[in-house]
C-alpha cells in the first residue's frame, strides 16, 4: 500500500532519522544529500532501535594495497549499539549477507512524503501517520 | 525479539555515572577540589582516544532525554533496562571503575571516597530495590582501598569491591594487593575485577605494544584478565583467603577453556615454585571465580562457542549474565538466551550471581533446577 508519512518538514536535519508510525508500523525516515529513505527500525542483530542510529556513506575496499579504501555515495544506517551497517537502498547488511532490514521507497509530492509499503493493507492502519517519540 | 528465558535476571555489569562533574568535585576535600579545578584534572583518567566511529563508546540511544551523559539518569536506565526486561537486580559499576586510577594515587583515594559517597547518597538512596552497587577502589594504594571497603562495604546495597584496572601494573595476585582481599573477605564482599583497557588507566594489555585502533584494543583486553586469573592462583591468594570470591568482568569468556587447560598442563611442572598452590588451577577457578558474559563471543556457527565452553566441566556454573549497559557493545538478554543452551539459562541469568556475590546479593533461590549433565572434563 502507499501511505502518507507527513510533511517534508519532519526531516529537519540531514542524516538524522525521524521515527514515525505509518499503517500501524513504526518506521524511520531520513533525508540524506537530497534523497529520502525509509526503513524498519529494529536491528536484526540484537533488536536495537535503528532510528537512533547515524547515517554514513558506505566504506568499500578499493585496490589491492593495504590502506586503499574509499567512500561510496551509498548511504548506510549505522546501528546505535554495535554499529552494524545496512545499505539504505537495498537494506542489506554491509558485512554479513545473512542479515538485512526492510527498506521502503519514498516519494515527495507537493511537500509531503509518501511511502510504498508492499504487503501492508489499509486494515493495518492502527492509527493515522504520526511522529513517534 | 524472541527469548528462550523468561525468568528473573541479575545483570552484573551496568554502568552509571554522575550528571555533572561538580557532583563529585564538590565532595572532594578542599585541597583536591582546588587541585581538580586548577589543573583541569579530568575526573576520568584520559584514554587512548580510540573511540568507535560514532564518537562515543555508549549506545547512541542511551543519552537521557533530560540531558546528561549516558548512564547518568535513573529514568532512562529504568526504561531501557530495568523495566524492559525481568531484572531482579542490577549491579551498578560506575564507568568501569577507572575513575580512581589516576596517576596521582593520593588524588585517586580522594576521588574514590567522593564517588562512593555520591553513589550512596544518590543512586543507592533511590526507592528501587533492584539497584545494587560496588565499592569503588583506588587500587594504587591497597591499604587505603581496604579502608574504603570497610567504610562503604557496610551499606546493604553494596555487594562487591570493584578494582577497575591495575594502575601500578603489578599482577593482581601479588602480596601488594592482599590488603584488598583481606578486607573484602572480612566484609563478606566479593571482588569484581573489571576490564579497563585504555590510556592512563594502565593495564597489562599494553603487552605487545600500545594499540593504534579500536579493533586492536578490544581484542587485547582478555590479555590482562588471563594474567589476573593466573596471578591470583599462582600467588596462592585463594589458599590465603579461602572464602574469597572473584568476579572477572568484561574480559570475554571463550578463552577460559584454553586458560584452564594451559594452567593445569603446566601445574605438574611448575608447582615447585608455587608450592602453596595445592589444587589444580582449574579447581580454584571453579571454586572461587565467576566471569561475566558480555561481550559474549559469537562463533560462525552457534554450537561452536558452546562446544568450546562445554569442554570445561561445570562451565555453566561459572558464567554470570551482564549487559554492559549503556555501552555500545551491549548484550541484549534475549540475544544471549538464544546463544546458550536452555538448561544453562537459569544459572547464567540468576543463580550463578547468587553464588558470585553470596548472601549480600539478597535474592532468594529459584525453584530447584534439574541436574545438568556434565558435558566434559578439562
Amino acid at each position: 500500500m502507499r501511505a502518507e508519512i507527513g510533511p517534508q518538514s519532519l526531516l529537519t536535519e540531514d542524516g538524522v532519522p525521524v521515527r514515525v508510525r505509518v499503517a500501524g508500523r513504526e518506521i524511520a525516515v531520513v533525508q540524506w544529500r537530497g534523497e529520502v529513505f525509509a526503513f524498519r527500525t529494529v536491528c536484526p542483530h540484537q533488536g536495537a532501535p535503528l532510528w537512533a542510529g547515524q547515517v554514513r556513506t558506505k566504506i568499500v575496499r578499493r585496490g589491492k594495497r593495504v590502506g586503499e579504501i574509499d567512500w561510496t555515495d551509498t548511504p548506510v544506517i549505522v546501528c546505535p549499539w554495535h554499529q552494524w551497517e545496512y545499505d539504505l537502498r537495498t537494506g542489506r547488511s554491509a558485512w554479513d549477507p545473512r542479515y538485512g532490514i526492510r527498506c521502503y521507497s519514498v516519494d515527495l509530492v507537493n511537500g509531503r512524503l509518501f511511502v510504498d509499503m508492499p504487503g501492508r493493507t489499509r486494515t493495518d492502519d492502527g492509527d493515522k501517520p504520526s511522529e513517534v517519540g | 525479539m524472541v527469548s528462550n528465558y523468561n525468568g528473573p535476571i541479575v545483570d552484573v555489569d551496568v554502568h552509571h555515572t554522575w550528571r555533572s562533574d561538580s557532583d563529585i568535585v564538590d565532595r572532594l576535600p578542599q585541597l583536591w577540589r582546588e587541585y581538580a579545578r586548577a589543573t583541569g584534572q579530568p575526573l576520568q583518567p584520559p584514554s587512548y582516544n580510540l573511540s568507535p566511529f560514532t564518537g562515543t563508546n555508549k549506545r547512541l540511544d542511551s543519552v537521557p532525554r533530560s540531558g546528561g551523559s549516558p548512564g547518568s539518569d535513573y529514568d532512562t536506565l529504568r526504561e531501557q533496562l530495568l523495566d524492559r526486561f525481568n531484572v531482579a537486580a542490577c549491579v551498578l559499576t560506575f564507568d568501569a571503575g577507572g575513575e580512581a586510577n589516576h596517576r596521582n594515587p593520593y588524588f585517586s583515594v580522594a576521588m574514590a571516597r567522593a564517588i562512593n559517597d555520591w553513589n550512596v547518597d544518590t543512586w543507592l538512596s533511590l526507592a528501587d530495590d533492584r539497584l545494587r552497587s560496588v565499592v569503588l577502589l583506588p587500587p594504587g594504594l591497597p591499604e587505603e582501598a581496604a579502608k574504603e571497603i570497610r567504610r562503604v562495604g557496610k551499606h546493604p546495597r553494596i555487594i562487591s569491591a570493584l578494582m577497575g584496572g591495575n594502575p601500578r601494573s603489578i599482577p593482581l595476585g601479588d602480596p601488594f594487593y592482599h590488603p584488598i582481599y583481606e578486607a573484602a573477605v572480612e566484609m563478606d564482599l566479593s571482588v569484581s575485577i573489571h576490564v579497563v583497557g585504555t590510556g592512563e588507566r594502565v593495564e597489562a594489555q599494553v603487552a605487545g605494544g600500545i594499540p593504534g585502533s579500536r579493533m586492536e584494543l578490544l581484542n587485547s583486553l582478555p590479555n590482562s584478565g588471563i594474567h589476573y586469573i593466573s596471578s591470583l592462583i599462582v600467588h596462592g591468594v585463594f589458599e590465603k583467603f579461602p572464602t574469597l570470591r572473584v568476579l572477572i568482568v568484561e574480559f570475554g569468556v571463550a578463552w577460559l577453556p584454553w586458560l584452564m587447560w594451559r594452567l593445569d598442563s603446566y601445574y605438574a611442572v611448575l608447582k615447585a615454585e608455587s608450592h602453596w598452590v595445592k589444587k589444580l588451577p582449574s579447581d580454584y577457578i571453579r571454586e572461587h571465580m565467576h566471569l561475566s558474559t558480555q561481550p559474549l563471543e559469537t562463533s560462525p556457527r552457534p554450537h561452536q562457542l558452546i562446544d568450546v565452553l562445554s569442554s570445561v566441566a561445570g562451565v555453566e556454573n561459572l558464567l554470570c549474565f551482564s549487559t554492559d549497559y549503556p555501552h555500545w557493545d551491549i548484550d541484549d538478554p534475549h540475544f544471549v538466551s538464544r546463544l546458550l543452551p536452555k538448561d544453562w539459562l537459569p544459572g547464567v541469568f540468576y543463580e550463578n550471581a547468587r553464588d558470585a556475590y553470596g548472601p549480600r546479593l539478597g535474592l532468594p533461590p529459584l525453584a530447584p533446577r534439574p541436574a545438568i549433565a556434565s558435558r566434559g572434563r578439562v
